[in-house]
């Protein structure tokens, strides 16, 4: 068990609802991941979204609802305000994007959205780059969640920048900093937790997988394995090789 | 005689209206879900101001459900 904001969790992978083959893979998938916290959106309405919603709703999840989409502070604040009320939820991952082309958020109208969110009651997880500064400064505007990027949404490279990623995890220890978006393999995620980060958070990497409920549960364990790795302590890098052998006693051996 | 009928967006698309009605009197011709969400030009409308929200000519609403999310 581990606590995220109020709250005790089991598992330290989130997961999202989109991009699945069909609503019942989804929910094998989210069940294969042992997540217990799954992001959803708002959009307006269309036809044929209601498969989707009663197959999540029977999985009796905790739901992290998303601003995905939102441009502004004041999009994302209104979209937050429309999500708490439809998923009685005061969770929110706060998306501001800045840039269209690699959907990199924006950290100015990131901390205002937040600032705001957090005077009106929300838990905000926002979605931000690894600068430490921008998240320095969504600190000091009240966040206790940080949920830096590995790569671009949808891009499946993993850490980009692990030397970023732990500098954000030595300078700010008693946050909850959860690496979102990018992963594309488990072994990315075993990464980030092997780094000390609390938890990840993705979604294509499962639901476009070949198999997805598979690859959910290859991550269920990545995650175990990155975490209890951390835990137990890793050995220090070296430079030059050294016998795991030990060398006394070694046959054949000749004092010259 | 005719109603009086305002132009709001909704969701975009033009959709016209009885002048003068409220969003709770207006919401059963615009959504039949169950589960959803409403703002206003932009500001959100909790499901307690329904009532009071009167709408005019030129209204943005914008009205969302539950959807995959990432």
């Amino acid at each position: 068990m581990w606590r995220l904001a109020d709250c005790e969790l089991d598992s330290r992978l989130l997961i999202g609802s989109s991009l699945y083959p069909s609503p019942h893979i989804m929910q094998e998938a989210i069940r294969a991941s042992g997540a217990d916290v799954v992001t959803v959106a708002l959009r307006r309405q269309q036809r044929g979204g209601e498969a989707f919603w009663d197959a999540l709703r029977e999985l009796g999840v905790r739901l992290l609802p998303n601003t995905a989409g939102c441009h502004s502070a004041r999009e994302a604040v209104t979209t937050a305000q429309m999500a708490r009320e439809l998923f009685g939820t005061h969770w929110i991952k706060l998306e501001v994007i800045g840039d269209d082309y690699n959907l990199q958020p924006d950290p100015f109208g990131l901390v205002e959205a937040a600032r705001e969110l957090i005077a009106q009651g929300f838990e905000v997880f926002p979605y931000c780059t690894e600068d430490l500064v921008v998240c320095e400064r969504l600190v000091a505007a009240g966040c206790r969640i940080l949920m830096p990027w590995g790569a671009p949404i949808g891009t499946a490279r993993g850490l980009l920048n692990p030397y970023g990623l732990r500098t954000l995890r030595e300078r700010l220890p008693g946050i909850a900093l959860i690496v979102d978006a990018g992963l594309g393999v488990p072994s990315h995620a075993a990464q980030a937790l092997e780094l000390g980060y609390d938890a990840v958070l993705l979604n294509t990497a499962i639901a476009q997988a070949a198999d997805p409920v598979a690859m959910a549960a290859a991550f269920r364990h990545a995650v175990l394995a990155g975490r209890l790795g951390f835990e137990a302590g890793r050995m220090p890098e070296r430079d030059l090789a050294q016998p795991s052998t030990p060398v006394v006693g070694t046959p054949f051996w000749q004092q010259t | 005689m005719n109603e009086p009928m305002i132009q709001v967006l909704c969701n975009g698309e033009p959709t016209m209206l009885p002048a003068g009605r409220t969003l709770a009197e207006v919401l059963p011709a615009l959504t039949r879900a169950c589960d959803f969400a409403v703002a206003v030009n932009e500001e959100f409308v909790p499901k307690s101001a329904y009532g009071a929200v009167r709408l005019a000519a030129g209204d943005r609403i914008e009205l969302v459900i539950p959807m995959e999310g990432g």
